[in-house]
């Protein structure tokens, strides 16, 4: 029965989420926002399998920008069509997550977390400096217009409406192809990991060989995040790729919550849109994520995603002391 | 590259790695005992910094003072943070993290928005130069190393002779059985935070008047104290001396030779020690 309820309300969804531009109708700002979030979503949902594993990798930004970079370098340099960088860039950030991995997954927790934070650093000084200051900030093309047989036409740049399509196109695959992985044997290996690493060693798994391929899908998404990044905002540079970036994707995850796939979407469309209609400028912004993450952590440890439920608990447990007291 | 030029690169990675130890001491402390990956450490330091320009340069209050008011501040911060957030928390690893992660946000934007973006100069409280080898050491310089020498010296003695000390030593070797001999975490946790942001708060108001104070060095100390502390091994006495001295003459070396790229290099040379020596040396865990 719940599992029925719950196959509904993702179709409910879905269709909602397909016919949204026609809700909001002419306003662009609500769109590129949604946008946003899309793209968000996909770093957030791949962050996740790092976290559920166990890996607290903060350098999921760093990987962001080099799906972004390289899909510039690809389409610019090489001159390779949008459709085959898209599939190329996020291989790109997923070989280089290997080489990575390989090395800086001998350690855990908190070492991990800090090499990775560091990570990004590196890779933003790297494009700073292996680069001349005028061509730090770079200007990537739009995706190439998808022609079938003459009649039907779709020309990025000539509506936001196609790149939300795209986008959501996107969404929904990695969405899918995450919530399968932790269903698989591949996900339940994972989550062992996190729960008892020694334990689950002991019965014959390689954990330090499923965390580089937990950490390397993790990064691949991030990379294709950042080709869609990188053709819908057009232009790249390495102030959108910060430490801080990363920390705010752990923001997201953890606010919408971390139990189930469906929290970090939930986070990254709340606190994508939200803070853009509230009157605060981006440094106040922090310090209400700052808080709002202490103050989640704090009363409400599943996330967001889980208030329905736990309010549900609340008023049950007193109507439940009623009773008992009532008996007395 | 003269004598003179070896001698005070080498003076100043002795004095900024005194400083790092004193910063990586207080962080493997809060990890040894209350296992708190305490991510706003660097704040702590950035908040040292920060406040020494304002007492000191703003309001004019003697250096002396300045700096215990800043002991003193960062103390009972440390004190509420724990007793309101870190309590409820104690036991689950990535929850704590998260939380000092979510404070070192708030801290670093609460500064950012007090106190713009910009480097702000803090002038020597000891002007002067002594002349060694014709090189122009500041005096304030070496002063500064012997404070973190003598702070480093002093918490030795504390923690070998003091009966806290002890206590604090034998909670983090085996928190079992030191929680069976009557030492609770409740009471050991706020004495640990009491004595380590004040470490990390000094070490800011040290460093300031050498070189600038700035809002964004916060984020970047943490990073060096993880590279201290993975060398070093985390929650190791010896192992963050060790590792600052390291990490401090690299570094002073590093920008002497490459400039803007030896940040770059640490943490290559980070990746190079990891896949040799994965837990420190000193770590034993």
């Amino acid at each position: 029965m719940k599992k029925n309820n719950n196959n509904i309300l993702e179709y409910l969804l879905m269709i909602f989420v397909i016919f949204m531009p026609f809700f909001i109708g002419k306003d662009i700002f609500l769109l590129n926002m949604l946008i946003m979030s899309g793209i968000n979503i996909i770093l957030t949902t791949s962050l996740r399998l790092c976290f559920i594993t166990g890996i607290w990798n903060m350098g999921q930004a760093a990987f962001y920008s080099i799906g972004a970079y390289s899909i510039v370098f690809l389409m610019k340099g090489l001159n390779i069509s949008y459709w085959l960088g898209i599939i190329i860039s996020p291989l790109i950030s997923c070989i280089i997550a290997l080489i990575i991995g390989f090395i800086v997954l001998r350690v855990k927790g908190i070492y991990f977390a800090i090499l990775s934070m560091s990570f990004v650093e590196v890779v933003r000084l790297t494009y700073i400096n292996i680069r001349p200051p005028s061509e730090i900030t770079m200007r990537s093309l739009p995706p190439d217009p998808i022609f079938i047989k003459n009649f039907f036409k779709i020309d990025f740049t000539s509506d936001r409406i196609y790149y939300y399509y795209l986008i959501l196109v996107f969404v929904i695959i990695t969405i899918l192809i995450l919530k399968n992985i932790e269903k698989s044997q591949l996900g339940k290996i994972l989550i062992a990991i996190e729960k008892n690493e020694t334990l689950t060693a002991s019965f014959g798994v390689n954990t330090y060989y499923y965390k580089i391929i937990a950490f390397c899908i993790s990064s691949f998404f991030a990379g294709l995040a950042g080709a869609l990044f990188a053709a819908y905002n057009i232009i790249v540079t390495p102030t959108t790729f910060t430490i801080w970036s990363s920390m705010m994707l752990i923001v997201l995850m953890v606010v919408g919550g971390m139990k189930s796939t469906y929290g970090p979407v939930l986070g990254s469309i709340i606190l994508t849109i939200l803070p853009r209609y509230l009157p605060f400028d981006q440094v106040e912004q922090k310090i209400i994520y700052g808080i709002l993450l202490i103050l989640i952590i704090l009363l409400l440890p599943k996330g967001l995603i889980s208030l329905p439920e736990e309010l549900k608990k609340l008023l049950f447990y007193k109507s439940f002391l009623k009773n008992r007291t009532s008996r007395n | 590259m003269t004598f003179s030029n070896i001698l005070m690169t080498l003076i100043n990675g002795i004095e900024l790695g005194l400083i790092y130890a004193l910063i990586a001491i207080g962080f493997s402390l809060i990890f040894g005992t209350a296992k708190i990956i305490f991510a706003a450490h660097g704040e702590m330091y950035m908040v040292g910094a920060m406040l020494t320009y304002y007492f000191y340069v703003v309001k004019g209050i003697p250096y002396f003072y300045t700096v215990l008011i800043i002991m003193l501040i960062t103390g009972i911060f440390g004190l509420i943070i724990d007793r309101l957030i870190f309590r409820k928390l104690y036991g689950k690893d990535l929850p704590l993290f998260m939380v000092s992660l979510g404070l070192s946000i708030v801290i670093s934007s609460i500064f950012l928005i007090m106190f713009n973006g910009m480097s702000k100069g803090v002038p020597a409280p000891i002007p002067g130069y002594i002349k060694l080898m014709d090189a122009n050491i500041a005096i304030f310089k070496l002063i500064v190393a012997f404070i973190s020498l003598g702070l480093i010296t002093g918490l030795h003695f504390f923690f070998q002779n003091s009966k806290i000390g002890q206590s604090i030593r034998a909670f983090s070797q085996d928190p079992i059985a030191a929680t069976l001999q009557g030492i609770s975490i409740n009471r050991i946790v706020p004495i640990v935070f009491f004595v380590s942001l004040p470490l990390a708060g000094v070490a800011g108001a040290l460093v300031a008047p050498i070189y600038f104070a700035q809002v964004y060095m916060g984020t970047q100390a943490l990073s060096t104290i993880i590279m201290v502390v993975i060398l070093g091994g985390i929650g190791s006495f010896p192992g963050a001396i060790a590792g600052g001295l390291f990490i401090g003459i690299f570094q002073a070396i590093g920008s002497l030779i490459i400039g803007k790229l030896s940040t770059l290099l640490s943490f290559v040379l980070i990746i190079i020690f990891l896949i040799f020596k994965p837990k420190g040396f000193f770590g034993k865990d």
